[in-house]
């Protein structure tokens, strides 16, 4: 064999190569997760069309029941009250979260060296904290008779009122705590991300805006804004997924006892799966929100070859 | 080719997103106990009447495997060594058969038991709470022991109030392992400063003197007598105290019965005593935080709790930070909580534990073997050592000659249990009762209305078919 047709037969099998070696690559990455993630969605979907109840778990045996489950829940205004609820706190928590993320991220911009460290530094502190240990350190800060909180208002600023106030005897301000805290422990990840997005647009592009007279407003709706929109919506559809499946922060923050009117679709389900029994019930209002949780995905997703393209 | 890769990237990450909030949910793997711990059998044997208990000395070498036993916390803080010897008296019986003690938690172990039962590794011998035992025994997960209740040391003689507990159409599904009763424990130095009776007739009396105590503290954060406001097992005992009940069984139909007369009596009396006497959070249980550590920090001069807890407040502070305060000792005294009625004490909500042996158990003889040896009259003066109360009324008798038992024991002979309703757990997961309590101290039900809003909630949870 000659040479040269030694290089083109090397060139074209490593051509073949080349069109296989990525998804071998991503073979171990998929194996996982079809293993981990799509057979336990798959059992869960299952499930939600099956009566399963600790009967079944006793006698090993489930009956198909087709949609009764959904039925059911559909059919139960409590499951429309708390799916109402649970929009609602993601609406609430997502716009501000990304609000106080984009104004925190523009004025990383402004603030010199050493405050942008301080605060990026505290950030990843925040970032770092695992959701059970905040959730304990906000429960004792919320404190009814022992929160620094309380202390601190009623004692050190003198309102009188906060001695011993119970901020989770009304939802609404219960929630005001927990939305609190959901969006504290967002925070850090929407402005690292977005100051990066902003950090890429070319000042000269402001600068001739200002020279052009435009306002702040105008400089960041025309110029900052259409430039780290792609990451907007990433961080946003991101927002919006973590946001609808909150748990721990109203379980663990009401010790394990919520009262109905702390429920969100994430608390119902566990609820009627184990603190009732009804497993195959559980199962499909899980499904709903996995429904939901697609839906964001989706718009994830998009973005995400929209980027691809553009590249 | 970059954006086609991306795309499985991406629907791969969204999936494990979704995968993640719905398998939080709904997970049926089984885990691992974190806190399992094997109990080592390396002591000796304790329990003499063990042997003679299960009417059969022979040593058995054949049998060979592991017998696991689930067991609450509480067996690990309080009364380790009855565990080990337990195992060790066993052992002489089975000497190839290792004991493996899981210690479990009250709040998740059932959610764990489930899982379990799906994935077919129960455990032999799981401890079950008195409340906990109606749904499991309705939907068959447990070995009927009826034929071998005799073989149980004492067992005529188990304490009626919590042994019912454990029998459903008059089979044996669970024994007794052990009771607990609530009763006063109170600073008996506070409670004679302020010239309050430390005997009380009735509880009108016990409210005229935590007046009295309560009017000596400054401190706004001081209660004569700490009430959580979602301490429904104390409001209830108010409730049958007067004659009421929650709910009654006829025909298959539950009628919830806390709008009637005599209930809103015991309820309307109860929030009498929390509004005179504490400044407990409305919004708070009896267990968050534990009530003897607010008599250890010296902000309650009264509590009602079970018998070990004169104990734990004059404990010197462990290496958890949860002991008490020794120099209290000497002024923790306790008294029974006073009925409506002078010489009847109030009713009381009977606690205690049960062990059952799972259907999926393997060895009904080991489960059972070894459950004769933990629950024998030995193994139950043990457990009236560390402050529970025993599963017998022989030993109960025996028990209440101890003066500082005395009132725990007088209150498990009048007592109360939830409704052996199959669906009694979805009345306590949704917080009913605590949340009907709350909505009345904090004024924003009346009695009459609250009751009102409860009793229908029951009936149709109580009532519901699924």
């Amino acid at each position: 064999m000659s040479a040269v047709g030694t290089q083109r037969g090397l060139r074209a099998s490593r051509r073949r190569v080349a069109g296989v070696v990525p998804y071998l690559l991503m073979a171990p990455a998929v194996v996982v997760i079809l293993a981990v993630l799509g057979y336990p969605l798959y059992r869960l979907v299952v499930l939600s069309f099956q009566h399963y109840s600790l009967a079944e778990i006793i006698s090993h045996k489930t009956t198909w029941i087709g949609f009764k489950n959904y039925r059911d829940i559909f059919g139960d205004s409590q499951f429309w009250a708390i799916l109402q609820r649970t929009v609602e706190f993601t609406a609430f928590n997502v716009a501000l979260t990304m609000v106080l993320g984009t104004l925190i991220a523009l004025l990383l911009r402004k603030v010199s060296g050493w405050v942008r460290l301080l605060v990026n530094t505290a950030m990843i502190f925040v970032w770092a904290t695992p959701v059970v240990v905040a959730v304990v350190v906000w429960q004792w800060m919320f404190d009814q008779q022992s929160g620094v909180l309380n202390y601190l208002l009623a004692h050190v600023f003198q309102f009188g009122g906060f001695d011993r106030h119970d901020w989770f005897r009304s939802p609404v301000s219960g929630f005001g705590v927990i939305s609190a805290l959901v969006i504290w422990g967002a925070l850090p990840f929407v402005v690292i991300t977005l100051y990066a997005g902003i950090s890429q647009v070319p000042v000269e592009l402001e600068e001739a805006a200002r020279v052009d007279g435009a306002s702040s407003w105008r400089v960041f709706r025309s110029v900052v804004y259409p430039a780290i929109k792609p990451l907007v919506l990433i961080v946003m559809s991101l927002s919006i997924i973590w946001d609808f499946g909150v748990f721990n922060q109203v379980y663990i923050m009401l010790n394990g006892r919520p009262s109905s009117d702390y429920y969100l679709l994430s608390v119902y389900s566990y609820q009627e799966s184990f603190g009732v029994g009804q497993y195959g019930k559980g199962a499909a209002i899980a499904v709903v929100i996995v429904f939901f949780l697609l839906v964001a995905a989706f718009f994830y997703i998009r973005q995400l070859l929209r980027i691809g393209e553009v590249e | 080719m970059k954006a086609r890769s991306l795309t499985v990237v991406a629907i791969a990450a969204a999936l494990g997103l979704a995968g993640c909030s719905s398998g939080k949910s709904t997970q049926t793997t089984t885990q691992n106990s974190p806190t399992a711990a094997t109990t080592s059998a390396a002591s000796t044997a304790t329990t003499p009447a063990a042997a003679s208990a299960s009417g059969d000395d022979a040593v058995d070498t054949d049998a060979k495997g592991t017998l696991t036993v689930w067991l609450q916390q509480d067996a690990k803080t309080g009364w380790p060594d009855l565990v080990a010897s337990t195992t060790a008296a066993f052992k002489k019986k089975y000497p190839n058969v290792n004991v493996d003690v899981e210690y479990q938690n009250w709040t998740d172990h059932l959610a764990k038991f489930d899982t379990q039962l799906a994935g077919g590794s129960a455990p032999d011998v799981i401890e079950m709470g008195n409340t906990e035992m109606a749904k499991y025994m309705i939907d068959g997960a447990f070995a009927d022991l009826t034929a071998d209740k005799g073989t149980f040391e004492d067992s005529a003689n188990w304490l009626p109030g919590l042994a019912d507990s454990g029998v459903l159409d008059g089979k044996v599904f669970g024994v007794p392992y052990y009771a607990a009763s609530r009763a006063i424990s109170y600073r008996s130095d506070l409670w004679e400063a302020a010239g309050a009776s430390t005997t009380p007739a009735t509880i009108d009396d016990l409210i005229t003197g935590c007046k009295a105590v309560q009017a000596k503290s400054t401190d706004k954060n001081f209660s004569a007598f700490y009430i959580p406001g979602k301490y429904w097992y104390m409001a209830m005992n108010f409730v049958y105290g007067a004659g009421g009940d929650i709910a009654t069984s006829s025909g298959g139909k539950w009628t919830a019965d806390l709008n009637s007369a005599a209930s809103q009596k015991g309820i309307s009396k109860w929030a009498e005593l929390v509004k005179a006497c504490s400044k407990a959070p409305v919004d708070t249980d009896e267990s968050h935080p534990n009530q003897y550590l607010i008599m250890v920090k010296k902000q309650a001069a009264a509590i009602l709790d079970a018998g070990w807890v004169p104990g734990a407040i004059i404990a010197p502070q462990n290496d958890q930070g949860t002991g008490g305060d020794p120099s209290l000792k000497g002024q923790i005294a306790t008294m029974t909580l006073p009925g409506f009625e002078a010489g009847t004490p109030m009713t009381a909500f009977l606690g205690g534990s049960d062990l059952a042996v799972p259907v999926s158990a393997k060895h009904k003889d080991w489960s059972e073997a070894w459950m004769r040896i933990f629950i024998d009259t030995d193994s139950e003066k043990a457990l009236v050592a560390a402050g529970n109360l025993p599963n017998t009324t022989t030993l109960l008798d025996a028990a209440g000659a101890n003066p500082a038992l005395k009132p725990f024991a007088d209150s498990a002979k009048n007592s109360w249990f939830t409704p052996t309703a199959k669906n009694w757990v979805s009345v306590e997961k949704q917080n009913v009762l605590p949340d009907m309590l709350v909505s009345i101290l904090n004024g924003q039900k009346s009695v009459d209305q609250a009751t009102k809003d409860a009793d229908s909630t029951i009936e149709q949870l109580l009532n519901s078919s699924s």
